[in-house]
């Protein structure tokens, strides 16, 4: 079975500079180590004048639902995730969640270790052991996480360009794009694209261009691919666009306008929200 | 706290065991300091006993998410139109396994009037983890033609309340579908 292993560092905002681990720490480190049992999960916990570096690892849904709890969480100031990956095997089996004791060695000993099997430097955003020990024991292979994630992206991107033909001719151009109906659940639950471009069609007729200026697709091809996708599997109505939508004169109400503004600063706001939520961000 | 500005509801309608109050306890934020403004909110104490669920998201500065989970029973439409003013979208969850009663199902779509309001709609197929693509095809399609009697057409997923992504992939199309809206 694959195990989900994050890292997180955050910021709490209560006040823990009594050196002795005030009686706040014990609280969480008991509650979350009981909680953690009945969850399957394992972990290590860090603390840092404020600042808190925790190792969790468990399954996958678990392992998001606690982040997801963690975020929302007002005593803390999430910082960032310093490690996402998904492992075969537990790095800290018997620890429910291990509080690492406050002296460097110890705390160097355990984030070594992870560094280590992961393959990573930690970015220990805010988080600071007395010396400097943070950018890493050196591991083997030097990858930080972000530039690595990046160039995936790119790469996949990169393939998917070489894979796709250019389409000789544009076979949605001058016609009226609607969805007749919506795919199923498999096709919707695994395509994030198919999505965007189905919630556009269903709203209005679009044009090509009125899709385009969506931005769904960073590619052209990519769009044309999906629609020719939704065409083929008899989910689009194309009518002639006799009316020249896209030159339509420019009228705007401002009420109308004002209308838009707030929906999309809604609309942004809860893309936020879902981002921050997200497991991987 | 200061007040909030902007302020949509999400309603999430279904039937009993359907899973409304699993998905709000799921993503609702659980921290203390929010409860002042969960009983800001006209919620009468006496809705809570015949079963809505209300749950909260903050979006930012002025900006939050109600969440309210509605029983499907048309004999419960009074408590629907709580929701009414402000509502952002509708999730009607559809237990996979029970009965699918289309009547009830049709009525709550047509008490919401989404067609004429324009409100974002997604029909979510809960209890479905285990369920071969077949069985959802057959659970699909046949929510399909219940909307067609209504001459509407809308996604749908399945979904499980209990888990966080699946739970903010339904926020995700929702957000779609009203971004597209005129
Ligand atoms: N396996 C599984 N369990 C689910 C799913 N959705 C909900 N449940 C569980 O089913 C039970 C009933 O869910 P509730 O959220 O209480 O259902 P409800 O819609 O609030 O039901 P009423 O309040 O009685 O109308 C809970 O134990 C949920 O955890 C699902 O998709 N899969
Ligand atoms: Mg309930």
């Amino acid at each position: 079975m694959s195990i989900k292993c994050v890292a997180y560092t955050s910021k709490l905002s209560i006040d823990l500079t009594d050196k002795n681990y005030s009686s706040e720490i014990i609280k969480i480190v008991n509650k979350s180590r009981i909680n953690n049992k009945n969850l399957g999960v394992t972990g290590i916990l860090l603390f840092s004048g404020s600042h808190v570096f925790q190792y969790l690892e468990g399954d996958n849904d678990t392992i998001a639902t606690l982040l997801y709890r963690i975020k929302k969480d007002s005593r803390h100031q999430f910082h960032s995730l310093a490690l996402h990956k998904t492992g075969d095997k537990r790095l800290f089996p018997t620890w429910n969640m291990r509080l690492i004791s406050p002296n460097t060695a110890s705390q160097r000993k355990v984030i070594g270790k992870i560094c280590d099997h992961y393959k990573v430097v930690l970015d220990l955003d805010g988080f600071q052991l007395e010396d400097e020990l943070v950018k890493g024991t050196p591991s083997p292979v030097v990858v930080p996480l972000l530039q690595s994630h990046a160039q995936n992206v790119q790469k996949d991107s990169q393939q998917k360009k070489q894979a796709l033909k250019p389409t000789s001719k544009v076979p949605f151009e001058g016609y009226l794009l609607e969805l007749k109906s919506w795919p199923r659940p498999r096709t919707l639950n695994e395509n994030k694209g198919i999505l965007q471009l189905c919630s556009a069609l269903s709203a209005k007729p679009c044009t090509l261009n009125h899709l385009r200026a969506q931005s769904i697709y960073s590619h052209d091809e990519d769009l044309i691919n999906a629609l020719n996708l939704l065409d083929r599997l008899n989910f689009l109505i194309r009518t002639q666009d006799k009316s020249q939508l896209g030159q339509e004169p420019l009228q705007l109400n401002t009420k109308i306008k004002k209308n838009n503004d707030v929906k999309n600063r809604f609309s942004q706001a809860i893309k936020r929200f879902i981002h921050s939520a997200k497991l991987g961000s | 706290m200061s007040a909030v500005k902007d302020y949509k509801k999400l309603a999430i309608v279904g039937e009993v065991g359907s899973g409304k109050t699993q998905l709000i306890s799921t993503i609702s934020e659980i921290a203390p300091l929010e409860t002042e403004a969960r009983s800001s909110v006209d919620i009468g104490k006496e809705f809570t006993t015949v079963g809505i669920d209300y749950g909260r998201l903050q979006l930012g500065k002025g900006m939050a998410l109600g969440l309210y989970g509605l029983p499907g029973q048309s004999r419960y439409s009074f408590l629907w139109d709580i929701v009414r003013d402000g509502l952002w979208g509708l999730l009607i969850l559809v237990k996979y396994g029970e009965h699918f009663h289309e009547d009830v199902f049709l009525s709550v779509i047509k008490h919401f009037d989404i067609v004429a309001l324009q409100t974002p709609i997604v029909i979510g197929v809960s209890h479905s983890e285990s369920l071969s693509d077949d069985d959802i095809d057959a659970i699909a399609s046949k929510i399909e033609s219940a909307l067609q009697t209504i001459g509407i057409t809308a996604p749908i997923l399945t979904v499980d309340p209990r888990k966080v992504e699946s739970c903010l992939s339904v926020l995700e199309l929702l957000d779609y579908l009203s971004r597209y809206r005129n």
